[in-house]
């Protein structure tokens, strides 16, 4: 009766640690198996990329960051797809005077991240210049390995 | 009789395996015009909500780390929100909301739309049309809100 009952024991502990070993996977799994602030500096990274592009006018680039599916909100409240986004870039109908982003705050959900700041940057579009300072949200996904802007909205701060 | 408690602690932890492996099969065969009803649904659940102060339904609904940016470029977290919901601060005088477009990555939904809503903030009526972009996460199979923009759409 006492072996069997110290048998049942270590089954019992057996399956026990079973399960801890398979929630605590689960939970890595959804936690995207790495640490948050490894994602935000990937993130960070492919942003100041970006950045870069956009000041150059890097269409090549821009094709490689934006996701097929970009939804691009401008200050203006206007809709643009990835191509209308690369079109206007390409046939220079986005300028850039300076560029100046700051106070990002990331909130990374696995293959997502939102990404939240604010710019100053001067930038002319459809013969208009902004100068107007705007809070803006990236979501940067990861799809095939890589991290690409699948949306990007700005809004005027018409406060200050 | 032990053994017969061991194969049964045992055939309920396979089955608990076996109903997550399936949970979320099923969530992978699901197609996006599923994908897309379901987030409307939560959507319209969302604005029901907001009219009618249920705090409940809205921390439900609502990421904790969510990031709510208004049409005056002003940044708000989930407590912020609720609390311009709760105290009325923020009131939904009418919902009218049309031109969505759904991309969809797994579980995260990027949801973007035009709102004509009738929106009180702070005293001031504001009916002038907005672009938003929603974005909801699956989180232990609950859909929930992230980050919400709006911006005015300047030419309308």
């Amino acid at each position: 009766m006492a072996k069997n009952a110290g048998l049942m024991c270590r089954v019992l502990l057996l399956c026990a640690a079973s399960f801890l070993l398979v929630c605590s996977l689960t939970a890595q799994v959804e936690q995207g198996d790495k640490p948050v602030l490894q994602t935000e500096n990937e993130v960070l990274k492919v942003e100041q990329e970006r950045d870069q592009a956009l000041q150059q006018r890097d269409v090549a680039v821009l094709e490689r960051i934006y996701s097929d599916q970009l939804v691009f909100v401008n200050t203006r409240g206007q809709k643009f797809t990835k191509a209308q986004r690369l079109a206007d870039l390409g046939a220079g109908k986005v300028e850039y005077f300076s560029y100046n982003q700051e106070g990002y705050s990331y909130h990374v959900y696995g293959d997502t991240v939102v990404m939240t700041g604010r710019t100053s940057s001067v930038v002319k579009f459809q013969g208009r210049v902004n100068k107007i300072p705007r809070l803006f949200t990236n979501i940067y996904v990861k799809t095939g390995g890589l991290w690409r802007l699948a949306a990007h909205q700005a809004t005027p701060i018409v406060d200050e | 009789m032990t053994k017969l408690r061991v194969a049964a602690l045992l055939a309920t932890m396979a089955l608990g395996v076996i109903r997550g492996a399936t949970a979320q099969g099923a969530a992978k065969h699901e197609s996006d015009a599923e994908i897309q009803k379901a987030i409307l649904a939560i959507d319209n659940e969302r604005y029901e909500a907001m009219q009618k102060r249920d705090m409940a339904a809205m921390d439900r609904l609502h990421a904790d780390g969510l990031v709510f940016i208004n049409t005056k470029g002003r940044m708000l977290n989930k407590a912020e929100y609720l609390e311009e919901i709760r105290s009325g601060n923020l009131k939904f005088l009418s919902v009218e909301t049309d031109d969505y477009t759904f991309c969809i990555y797994g579980d995260t939904v990027i949801m973007s739309g035009r709102a004509k809503s009738v929106v009180e903030y702070h005293g001031v009526v504001n009916k002038r049309p907005r672009r938003f972009t929603s974005v909801f996460i699956r989180m232990q199979g609950q859909w929930r809100l992230v980050a919400h923009q709006a911006t005015l759409i300047a030419d309308e």
